[in-house]
């Protein structure tokens, strides 16, 4: 009976029966072995580039993201300096970049004359040395009101700012009208 | 002899199976099996790792170009912004000095307005002897030679709208001539 059955299933059963087992356990260790080494030696490393550099893409598209809004904002100024140039121009001859006290001086003795009044005291008062640069000059002019009028009037509508800190008038014994007052000139150092 | 006829029955050592296979070697055939299906298992599995890991090493390479391509971009950029850098400092100084101005222009309110103010306000009949013009204030001393002229000035002054206030600091009334001398203080509003 057991030979029988033996020589029945003879091709099957020597195939299970007789497969060597222990080798077929070897490969697969072998091959899970060298999974595992390939993920410790690989994957893992890799993966973990691929986080760095997609860390550092994402910082990288947020400079860039940054910069482009920048050159936009940077667009739109260069935009509006151009077209506003005048403007600019006449704000650089209201405040200039130097004191040029020599021109003031000159241009406030043509200008009193002008207007029927006389510089008879010219005095730097204070002055600032800082990158807003101001300067106090204590006048004398001798003349009417309406003289003196219509001069402040020509100063503080000049082509450079001039503030007139404070402003006396009186009357001299001989009668004539004596004017006095601060005037303050600034400039602006762009260093 | 009933009981001598009778064989003893002895357990079979071998049971057949509906498939004709016996119990012994079903069990070996089960479980050659299932080392084979491991074996296959653990194959599929090696080679999911194998196209994982090649997956995962070409994302790597094309993270590496993404990655130079930005850095090209990001170089480029910088450049771009470095060139505007004098730009911005001229816009940065445009805006300091736009701000400085106003706030020089605060500091020194127009004297021409209060001068035309003095100018137009103050009746003929007055005589300005003094005028002194600081901030938002004028100081005057004025010289009248009836006391209603200078109540007439008052009126004249608080008609116009820049006149906040008027502060009487002193007044003298000269006995023989019966004229008047009178100390002001004429406060204009802050905005004029």
């Amino acid at each position: 009976m057991k030979e029988s059955q033996f020589r029945f299933w003879s091709r099957y059963s020597r195939q299970y029966l007789y497969f060597p087992r222990d080798k077929s356990i070897n490969s697969s260790l072998m091959i899970l072995f060298v999974s595992v080494v390939l993920i410790t030696v690989s994957i893992a490393p890799t993966f973990k580039e691929i986080l760095n550099k997609q860390r550092l893409i994402k910082d990288r598209e947020n400079i860039v993201s940054k910069l482009n809004q920048k050159g936009k904002i940077i667009e739109n100024l260069r935009n509006t300096y151009n077209v506003s140039l005048d403007k600019i121009v006449k704000l650089d001859a209201l405040i200039p970049n130097n004191d040029e006290i020599p021109n003031l001086m000159e241009d406030l003795s043509i200008r009193s004359a002008k207007h029927g009044l006389e510089l008879t005291f010219l005095s730097p008062k204070k002055t600032t040395h800082d990158k807003e640069h101001e300067f106090v000059l204590a006048v004398d002019f001798s003349g009417s009101l309406q003289n003196t009028l219509s001069f402040v009037k020509e100063l503080e509508e000049g082509e450079r700012f001039i503030g007139i800190k404070s402003l006396n008038l009186g009357v001299s014994s001989d009668g004539s009208g004596i004017v006095r007052g601060e005037l303050a000139v600034y400039s602006f150092n762009r260093n | 002899m009933e009981s001598k006829n009778k064989i003893p029955e002895q357990p079979s050592t071998l049971s057949i199976s509906p498939n004709l296979i016996n119990k012994e070697s079903n069990t070996h055939y089960d479980k050659t099996k299932s080392y084979q299906s491991i074996n296959k298992s653990i194959k599929i599995l090696f080679l999911t790792t194998e196209i994982f890991t090649v997956l995962l090493i070409a994302y790597n390479i094309k993270l590496g170009n993404d990655l130079k391509k930005i850095d090209t971009l990001v170089q480029k950029k910088v450049n771009e912004s470095l060139k505007s850098g004098g730009f911005e400092k001229t816009i940065l100084d445009l805006n300091q000095k736009l701000s400085f101005y106003a706030r020089i222009k605060a500091e020194n309110p127009k004297m021409q307005d209060k001068l035309e103010l003095v100018y137009k306000a103050t009746p003929e009949e007055i005589l300005v002897n003094k005028l002194s013009l600081e901030g938002n204030s004028i100081k005057m001393e004025l010289f009248a030679p009836q006391g209603k002229d200078f109540a007439k000035f008052i009126t004249s002054y608080l008609e116009t709208k820049q006149v906040k206030e008027i502060v009487l600091n002193g007044a003298n009334l000269n006995p023989e001539t019966q004229e008047y001398t009178f100390n002001i203080e004429v406060v204009m509003l802050e905005k004029l």
